[in-house]
């Protein structure tokens, strides 16, 4: 069943990178989102911070913040990354490189003898922050830029929970917090860009570095 | 050693209160170099008289943990620069009243009272960070005094060079004191071990660019000639009197931190010395601003001080330590003459620009008439820079020169050849130096005004006097009592020599003036020769005065000529003018740092602006550094 979530997830992440659409990007984040905060209940014995945590968690990953980034979409008019800067087949090319990189870091790490998890399962995390990284870096749109880091900081919560890191209420709340404050920020940010310069390109957004602040484009 | 602990606090109180917008609060800013001085002199000179060594332990807040702090005779020659001068400038800047040094929204006083506690706290701290901490104090308040003025476009290109001056040489100070450092894990001087001779030499190194740019030693002395001029007359004192003595207690404490010298550090030291000395006084030669003359006779001065330290390393490796040690006491006297005699020039040279508005010797003339206190007091430290008898110029570089001498007789032939560079050196200084201050004051108080400003200036108010009065008396005093302290060494007859000198001098003049008084006297313009027609343009100039001399070391310097020949059947106005610049400043540093632009333009494709991008560098960096460490 894990080991199944866990195929579930990476291949969430190629599709990921594969998609053109940023609405089946934000779906691939809502059910990664899912994936993610439920996790930790298969694996360990559930206490009560644990679940409520684990709710919350699922509920602001699945629901809220996917709300959210479709609402930034609609005011922002996009349904579609036009020019990504790197092509798709190459961009699946550059994922898988991204999986081999996260596998062989995984062997590595040499956290399986201590742990007890598999490789698949130290793998996979990193495979996230990997994608949402690039993510990040090959697309223009700033809604992809949301929805890679949402992917990143996914790894990330993946790995605490992959690992059975000492599970801090507050702090766990307070990261998602900040998440969501993010994304909030973010959207606010976008509906101004796009009112501002009618599109929410990122890559035009050189003309406001110090070589041309002057010439306006 | 509690007091200098109480008087850094105080130091610090006086800073911060001079802040407040109460009334009094310049007044405040004032009072705390003045009580450092006043709690401060007792105990150097208690310190002097025993020769002790006070040591005091206090435990600090976690980054600084237990430091110690000692007190011994090398801090206590280095504070009486700081005290007296810090005392007479800060009396100095309270008693000037023009309008534009009163602006509010320039903090003068906390900056001053934050550099002499910086400085207070170098003097008295055996512990690493203690000491950068004051340094770095030390550096930054500096800065904000030279840039006092910073509306100008000139002060604003000194601050940023002496801003990147110094802290190239925090860094240099920085790496040598981690060297020594090691692997101790407390930062007490006590806890250093004794590096092995390979590691010596680079932490030598090191210290000694790290501190010589402080000290204003050739090359790193680029800073020196901005920004002394830039800063107004009391701040520079401060700045050339104590704050490039710091950079020589510097180094004197690294070499005390290092039990085994090598010969050739001696060597470096005498020959950056020797360099600094003959090219400060060279270009000092060839300055018309005033101010930027005094600033390279800083620079010549400090050489003097570096040959001397450096002859004592060698001299004491050569197995001649009573020798070595009167190097040392001369280089120790010199700094503290150094320091009396340039505060008093640099505040006089600020009288004088405030009064006149003139930074070019060649617009002055005539001033010993019109601010004759003023005038007359420069004089005084222009014939003790120059080393005359009988003022305290004289013995420092008198010992110095009398030991050079005694290192001829040594049987190696390493020795004699050192010593014969200083002489050399020191001779050459010493006539140059000369030339150059007779320049000064000739040109400044003697002669016919040249310019409208310096015809028409007042006498500077009698608060302003006052310390230059202390200066000037301390200039005769110490010439006359500094050699009795030398007690092995013919003391007492130098003294009675300028007693009898001074005697001498004194009832010439008053038979000269018996003799003028009976005789018919007639009074005309100086330098009228009975000419009709009498202009002030016929006097020497300045550049004209050293024409032969700047002639002659032209190769040294960068000579930039403007020149309009009148022309037409009625010629119009033509000009001549000529300035001599630092060949190290503009064909050594600038084309450097031109380079070093030009490569990072090169680079500038780095920063492309694409967010994407960055983002992209920070993730590649971020994977590579994960491989390293998995690989």
């Amino acid at each position: 069943m894990i080991n199944l979530i866990f195929a579930a997830v990476i291949l969430s992440c190629l599709m990921l990178s594969a998609s053109s659409r940023i609405k089946t990007c934000i779906h691939i984040v809502a059910f990664q989102g899912a994936a993610v905060s439920l996790l930790p209940l298969l694996r360990h014995h559930i206490d009560w911070e644990l679940l409520i945590l684990a709710l919350i968690a699922a509920l602001v990953k699945t629901l809220i913040l996917p709300l959210m980034l479709f609402r930034s979409m609609r005011i922002a008019g996009v349904r579609r990354e036009v020019e990504p800067l790197i092509s798709y087949p190459v961009s699946i090319a550059i994922s898988l490189c991204g999986l081999s990189f996260a596998l062989w870091l995984a062997t590595r790490l040499q956290l399986t003898e201590t742990t007890g998890v598999s490789h698949l399962m130290i793998a996979a995390p990193f495979f996230m922050m990997f994608t949402g990284l690039f993510l990040i870096i090959s697309r223009t749109k700033a809604l992809t830029g949301i929805v890679g880091y949402l992917v990143f900081e996914n790894g990330i919560y993946l790995f605490g929970g992959v690992l059975g890191l000492e599970h801090n209420f507050i702090v766990e709340l307070g990261i998602l917090l900040d998440v969501l404050v993010m994304v909030f920020v973010s959207g606010v940010a976008i509906f101004h860009i796009n009112r501002k310069f009618d599109h929410i390109d990122t890559g035009l957004l050189t003309s406001l570095s110090e070589d041309t602040v002057e010439g306006e484009r | 050693m509690g007091i200098f602990l109480f008087l850094i606090a105080l130091l610090l109180f006086c800073g911060f209160a001079s802040l407040l917008r109460i009334k009094g609060n310049n007044l405040i800013g004032i009072m705390g170099p003045i009580a450092a001085f006043a709690g401060g002199m007792p105990a150097v000179f208690t310190m002097l008289v025993s020769k002790s060594y006070i040591q005091q332990s206090i435990n600090f807040p976690f980054p600084f943990g237990l430091c110690n702090f000692e007190f011994d005779i090398v801090s206590a020659i280095f504070m009486i620069p700081l005290l007296l001068i810090g005392m007479t400038a800060a009396f100095y800047g309270g008693c000037i009243c023009k309008p534009e040094h009163a602006v509010p929204g320039r903090p003068i006083w906390f900056f001053f009272n934050l550099l002499m506690a910086g400085i207070l706290l170098i003097l008295v701290s055996a512990n690493t960070l203690m000491f950068l901490l004051g340094w770095e104090i030390m550096s930054w308040s500096s800065f904000f005094l030279i840039c006092t003025y910073h509306r100008k476009n000139e002060v604003r290109t000194a601050g940023i060079i002496y801003f990147i001056a110094t802290h190239i040489g925090v860094l240099l100070i920085i790496t040598a004191f981690l060297l020594l450092q090691g692997q101790v894990e407390d930062f007490n001087f006590s806890s250093f071990l004794i590096p092995e001779s390979g590691i010596a030499s680079v932490i030598f190194i090191l210290a000694l660019i790290g501190f010589g740019a402080k000290a204003g030693l050739v090359p790193f002395h680029v800073w020196l000639p901005e920004a002394h001029p830039a800063a107004p007359g009391y701040i520079s004192a401060v700045l050339s009197g104590v704050m490039c003595k710091v950079g020589i207690y510097g180094i004197v404490r690294i070499l005390l931190l290092m039990p085994e010298h090598q010969p050739w550090w001696g060597w470096i030291l005498l020959l950056l010395g020797a360099i600094s000395a003959v090219y400060g006084i060279i270009l000092a030669l060839a300055q018309q601003d005033f101010k930027r003359l005094l600033a390279y006779s800083t620079v010549e001065n400090l050489g003097i001080i570096s040959m001397g330290l450096g002859m004592g390393v060698l001299a004491a490796e050569y197995d001649m330590p009573d020798i070595s040690r009167l190097f040392f006491v001369g280089s120790a006297l010199h700094v503290i003459n150094h320091a009396i005699f340039k505060g008093l020039l640099f505040m006089a040279a600020g009288s004088i620009l405030n009064q006149t508005g003139e930074h070019d010797l060649n617009r002055l003339g005539g001033l010993l008439k019109r601010m004759p206190s003023t005038a007359t007091f420069m004089l005084i430290g222009c014939a003790a820079i120059c080393g005359l008898p009988p003022f305290n110029g004289f013995i420092g570089e008198f010992v110095i020169f009398t030991q050079g001498l005694e290192c001829l007789t040594h049987e190696s032939w390493y020795l004699p050849a050192a010593a014969v560079l200083m002489l050399t050196a020191l001779g050459l200084t010493g006539g140059l130096a000369m030339v150059c201050f007779s320049k000064l004051a000739g040109i400044i108080s003697l002669g016919e005004p040249r310019s409208r400003a310096a015809e028409d200036c007042i006498p500077v108010n009698p608060g302003l006097r006052f310390p230059l009065g202390i200066l000037a008396g301390l200039c005769l005093c110490l010439g006359i009592f500094l050699p009795l302290l030398l007690s092995d060494f013919m003391a007492w007859k130098i003294s009675l020599i300028f007693i009898i000198l001074i005697v001498l001098c004194t009832g010439l003049y008053f038979w000269r003036r018996k003799l003028a008084a009976s005789a018919h006297n007639r009074t005309g313009i100086t330098w009228d020769c009975g000419y009709v027609g009498g202009s002030n343009r016929i006097q020497y100039t300045g550049s004209g005065l050293v024409q032969p001399l700047t002639r002659f070391f032209k190769p040294l310097m960068l000579r930039k000529k403007s020149v309009k020949i009148p022309s037409g059947i009625f010629p119009d106005k033509g000009r001549w003018s000529i300035i001599y610049d630092d060949l190290i400043l503009d064909a050594g540093y600038r084309q450097l740092f031109d380079a070093i632009k030009n490569i990072c333009f090169k680079l500038r494709w780095i920063q492309s602006g694409h967010l994407n991008r960055y983002i992209l560098y920070i993730a590649l960096v971020l994977i590579l550094l994960l491989i390293w460490e998995l690989l």
